[in-house]
């Protein structure tokens, strides 16, 4: 939220916990504005005597209408202060106005920024700047979210009706955060209403969402709020009720998740508040079968079985702030962050046997156990001292310890014999301890910086990395700005995930072993920005990121353990380095009738292994173009818009066939392959998709306000290729019998969705 | 409160994919130290994609693969060996010597190659080129008999010792001679310098109905095999990595192993190998 005076450009910008200060203000009488996209603004006024503080608080009620906030003034608070590059704010009402799939996400819309790219039109995982999803920190109310994805990334875990506001930083953030190179995403959760109970439902077909708040009770000098959401898909129930109406009782769709999160604040008096935050998220994957009767080598035969995979995030958090004085302020933080995948497959059978008179029975069993558990408690304290308004310090330290437990668990069970074995166990404790320092200062009309830096130790590594982060604003004019920003960033943990895979249903976390160095990455920004008239931003950043010692699994590859030769594909990798670098253009337009963003991204990503050379990652495309458009048509129609355009993904194409010798028992065969050519050498056809969204607000007389939604997806239906299905031609009246074929495998068709929001 | 989801699939359609890619050699060359194994020399090319391979394991029918007319010569430092061609002749032999069809050996019986020696492989051929290779044959291994005891009892685990014979890696494998019993047969790689083994456990369940009844007078072959480097990193390792899409089938880029001028392996082995009675 932007607070500001009015007819002046002094003013600042809240920090995530809505405290704001400004200084230097002459005795006077002034009206105080404050504003935040998506909402009314308010004014308050105020009298201010000589060398008085007054605190001044404001609550904000959301527009109902797009086009009733008023945001003038607040883009340019936010030019004016901010030094860091590379960061884009989006609000409640920005990320629920982009057309969607099935419903808003705030992952989809970040997709649509510069610097992002995508993998396919399946995941919404984030691709910066030539960083992969894992090295991306990704906040929710200052917690590390470890998966936060369902559907194996086709949503994020992030419920947009819990949101207020979400901070997205490309590249170059501030030395506040750390332990990860790619992005940083600092998603705030919706504050209770401290003047009256209210919520909002959304439901269809195939889930249920809702959120509700208010005030809590208010006591002697304390008072507070609260907030609840939640979702739950239940296209599980719906499915199978219409397989059960057609007559096919057999099949059971197996998968549903669910989320909910809370937030509650306690204020004792003015200047403590307690804050405490809890997010439970799980997608569940479950059938069970049951059978029995005669096979061919046995009387009769009973088995029964299951397959279990769950996976999900659960946190919880405490967060007292303390105002010592207005411009000093003491923040702790501890924090718990769990996420787990377990898949549980395990079968049964008993049979009996007749044999000369004699009735023999036999049981196997066979038990297979995957999980990677992550468990992360952090504790966190940060003290802020605003020295004027043009002046602000910040330092603080953190502590954080993470557990990895993965393993793979193998039973096999006879009526008198129990083998089982763990062909992967891998635990680790891990420690992550950080000091840092931030100072942040416009040191005259046209020149501010941004000088800190980082101090941070992993306990499997016997050594201190030094992060230092440095950023310099030049203001030209007062509208045109120059950035120059420069940081180091380390990480101290990865994901053991094939890199090529197109489909990805969890991360699998784990700590940077200690016999590998840590991964860094440094980045250099520069960046061009003008703010018009009219508070339309244009940004112009050239970033160039060199990465050391990227983990990058050896798929499928032996290595030798206890004289045996072993094909775990979890824990070997290559020590892989890459570089990236870009041009970005942003032009953003964030009030008026007509909202929404152009963004272009030229970007060019290698990594380096020994075994493949350079080479572009899957996730790399050259061009980028989106256009994201909000249209307020009438006071109950809004229209929005979503085009994007880019280079196609890399592929590694096939060049012909040859054929590799193997050893059997009797002898050396040859099996036939496909010769392929230099990895990801090749490119798909450019990518396209539009997608319109249409919103009509109505007011009922059961609930309240609503919305009535549209969405079509890639309106074009125009072909993206997910990946190429191969063939040879065996059609002998074709002109192509014998020939090697492919066909593009589309990501998403045309879609259309519809549905309907109540706010009571 | 309804939500109402439809969608459109486009149709995507068949296209011939173009490559450039020239046809080259790709060699398996073998040295056997073996003498139930005979040294041969595999000659292949790639294939364009606009050409079919007639089959996919090799020899069971013609395939397009195979070089018939290339120049195959092995020298050991100090005499050179032709290795000649032998077609394929549609039929199986005795002593399934079909092992040897569509391949290049020795037919003169004066190759009787020799351990810790240099051997250079030269292919030469009109349409692909020509194509080098070298490989240091291992030593021969020994099982240490004496060690080893009289009578293998099917379920119980025994130990082995042995000699590789060097740095190489080896290769300890069993058979039984001419039947079949469940969780008898097995083989595994042992790393330079292991010098005994301890068989696992016989895992068989009980629903394998069909393990086998051991007769009087079965007996169960013990093969201790050494490898050059080359040979372990082309055939031990490569059939664990390599590209393997679900989609696409099984592919790579192909390996160069000791030869030069096209792909394949040139590779060396040898064998010691023992028999004992097996009984239940």
């Amino acid at each position: 939220m932007n607070v500001f005076i009015k007819d002046s450009y002094k003013g600042a910008a809240t920090n995530q916990d809505g405290y704001y200060v400004i200084t230097d203000i002459p005795k006077g009488e002034y009206e105080v504005i404050a504003s935040i996209i998506g909402f009314k603004m308010v004014t308050q006024k105020v009298t201010l005597g000589e060398s008085e503080n007054i605190r001044l608080d404001f609550r904000l009620n959301a527009a109902v209408l797009a086009g009733e906030e008023v945001n003038v003034s607040a883009e340019r608070i936010k030019f004016q202060k901010m030094v860091e590059p590379s960061r884009v704010t989006l609000g409640m009402r920005e990320i629920n106005a982009a057309p969607a799939f099935i419903e808003a996400d705030l992952f989809r819309t970040i997709q649509l920024l510069p610097g992002v790219q995508t993998l396919n039109d399946f995941s919404s995982a984030l691709y910066v700047r030539g960083s992969t999803p894992d090295q991306n920190l990704i906040l929710l109310d200052g917690i590390t979210i470890y998966n936060p994805y369902h559907i194996g990334g086709l949503f994020s875990t992030f419920n947009t009706d819990a949101i207020k506001e979400a901070n997205f930083h490309a590249g170059g953030f501030p030395a506040r955060y750390g332990g990860r190179m790619g992005a940083i995403l600092n998603v705030i959760s919706k504050e209770g209403n401290t003047e009256k109970f209210e919520g909002k439902t959304n439901i269809s077909l195939l889930s249920a969402k809702g959120v509700i708040e208010g005030p809590l009770p208010k006591w002697k000098n304390m008072k507070g709020s609260w907030m609840l959401a939640g979702r739950k898909t239940y296209f599980d129930t719906f499915f199978n009720l219409m397989l059960k109406i057609g007559g096919e009782n057999e099949f059971k769709f197996p998968y549903y998740f669910y989320d909910y999160q809370g937030k509650i604040n306690l204020d004792f008096g003015d200047n403590h508040r307690l804050t405490y935050s809890r997010f439970f998220g799980d997608d569940v994957l479950s059938n069970k079968w049951e059978d029995s009767g005669d096979e061919y080598f046995s009387d009769s035969r009973e088995a029964k079985g299951k397959f279990d995979w769950r996976w999900g995030n659960h946190t919880n958090s405490l967060t007292w702030r303390w105002i010592a004085n207005p411009n000093l302020i003491l923040k702790t933080f501890l924090a718990s962050s769990r996420f787990r995948f377990h898949i549980d497959i395990n079968n049964e059978s008993w049979y009996a046997i007749e044999e000369a008179g004699e009735i023999f029975k036999s049981y196997d069993g066979y038990f297979f156990d995957v999980y990677d558990v992550v468990s992360d408690q952090s504790l966190e304290t940060e003290l802020t001292w605003i020295v004027s308004d043009a002046h602000t310090i910040t330092t603080g330290a953190q502590i954080k310890n993470v557990n990895f437990d993965l393993g793979m668990e193998f039973k096999v069970a006879t009526f008198d014999t129990t083998i089982s074995t763990k062909p992967l166990e891998m635990k680790s404790k891990t420690g992550e301890q950080s000091i840092y320092f931030q100072d942040r200062w416009q040191m005259s009309n046209k020149i501010s910086t941004q000088i800190g830096g980082r101090l941070s130790r992993y306990s499997l590594h016997d050594k201190i990395n030094i992060e230092p982060r440095l950023g310099l604003k030049y203001f030209v004019r007062d509208d045109v700005a120059i950035k120059l920003n420069w940081g180091r960033y380390y990480q101290y943990l990865t994901i053991a995930n094939p890199q090529d895979e197109s489909f990805r249903f969890i991360d699998i976390w784990m700590g940077i072993p200690k016999e590998y160095k840590a991964p860094s990455s440094d980045h250099f920004i520069l960046g061009l920005e003008y703010i018009s008239d009219t508070d339309i931003i244009y940004r112009i950043e050239v970033y160039y990121k060199s990465f050391d010692h990227l983990l990058t699994l050896k798929e499928g590859s032996p290595f030798e353990e206890n004289d045996q030769l072993r094909f775990n594909p979890i824990n070997e990798f290559y020590d892989t380095d890459a570089v990236a670098s870009g041009l970005e253009i942003l032009i953003k337009k964030t009030t008026g009738k007509y909202k929404g963003w152009i963004g272009y991204t030229f970007a060019k990503t290698e990594w380096y292994t020994k075994t493949d050379g350079w080479y572009p990652p899957k996730y790399d495309r050259t061009h980028t173009i989106n256009v994201v458009g909000d249209w307020q048509w009438t006071q109950a129609i809004h229209a929005s818009t979503a085009i994007s355009f880019s280079s196609g993904n890399p592929f590694t194409p096939i060049l012909g066939r040859y054929e590799t010798w193997q050893e059997t028992g009797r002898g050396w065969w040859q099996q036939s392959k496909f010769l392929v050519g230099e990895k990801n050498s090749g490119r798909y056809p450019a990518y396209f998709r539009w997608d319109v969204g249409l919103t009509k607000s109505f007011k009922s007389s059961w609930f309240g306000p609503g919305e009535y939604y549209f969405q079509f997806m890639n309106v074009t239906n125009h072909i993206n290729n997910l990946f190429y299905i191969y063939q040879t031609n065996n059609d002998l009246l074709s002109n192509n019998h014998g020939k090697v074929q492919r066909k593009a495998f589309p990501m998403f068709p045309l879609l259309f969705t519809f549905g309907v929001r109540y706010d009571f | 409160m309804a939500m109402v989801i439809g969608c459109v699939f486009p149709k995507p359609e068949w296209e011939n994919v173009e490559s450039d890619h020239e046809p080259t050699l790709n060699v398996f060359g073998l040295i056997s130290l073996d003498e139930e194994t005979i040294s041969f020399v595999d000659v292949h090319r790639t294939l364009t994609l606009d050409e079919q391979a007639s089959s996919t394991w090799g020899i069971d029918f013609e395939s397009e693969y195979i070089v018939k007319d290339a120049s195959v010569k092995i020298f050991d430092g100090s005499k050179q060996f032709s290795f000649t061609f032998m077609p394929w002749e549609g039929e199986y032999e005795k002593n399934d010597r079909r092992s040897y069809q569509n391949r290049y050996y020795d037919t003169t019986g004066t190759f009787i190659p020799k351990p810790n020696m240099l051997y250079q492989l030269s292919v030469t051929t009109e349409k692909w080129g020509i194509l080098t290779g070298e490989v240091v044959t291992p030593n021969i291994p020994t099982i240490n008999e004496k060690a080893f005891p009289d009578t293998i009892r099917a379920k119980i685990p025994y130990t082995m010792k042995f000699d590789l014979g060097g740095e190489v890696y080896g290769k300890i494998s069993t058979r039984v001679i001419d039947g079949y019993y469940c969780g008898i047969e097995f083989s595994r790689i042992v790393s330079p310098g292991t010098t005994e083994w301890t068989t696992p456990p016989n895992d068989c369940l009980e629903s394998e109905r069909w393990q086998g009844v051991l007769l009087e007078g079965d007996s169960l072959e013990i093969i201790l095999r050494t490898m050059d480097d080359q040979y372990y990193e082309y055939i031990i390792k490569e059939s664990a990595g390599g590209f393997v899409d679900f989609l696409t089938g099984s592919g790579g880029i192909a390996r160069s192993i000791g030869v030069e001028g096209g792909y394949g392996v040139f590779g060396a082995i040898a064998a010691d190998r023992i028999y004992r009675p097996l009984i239940p």
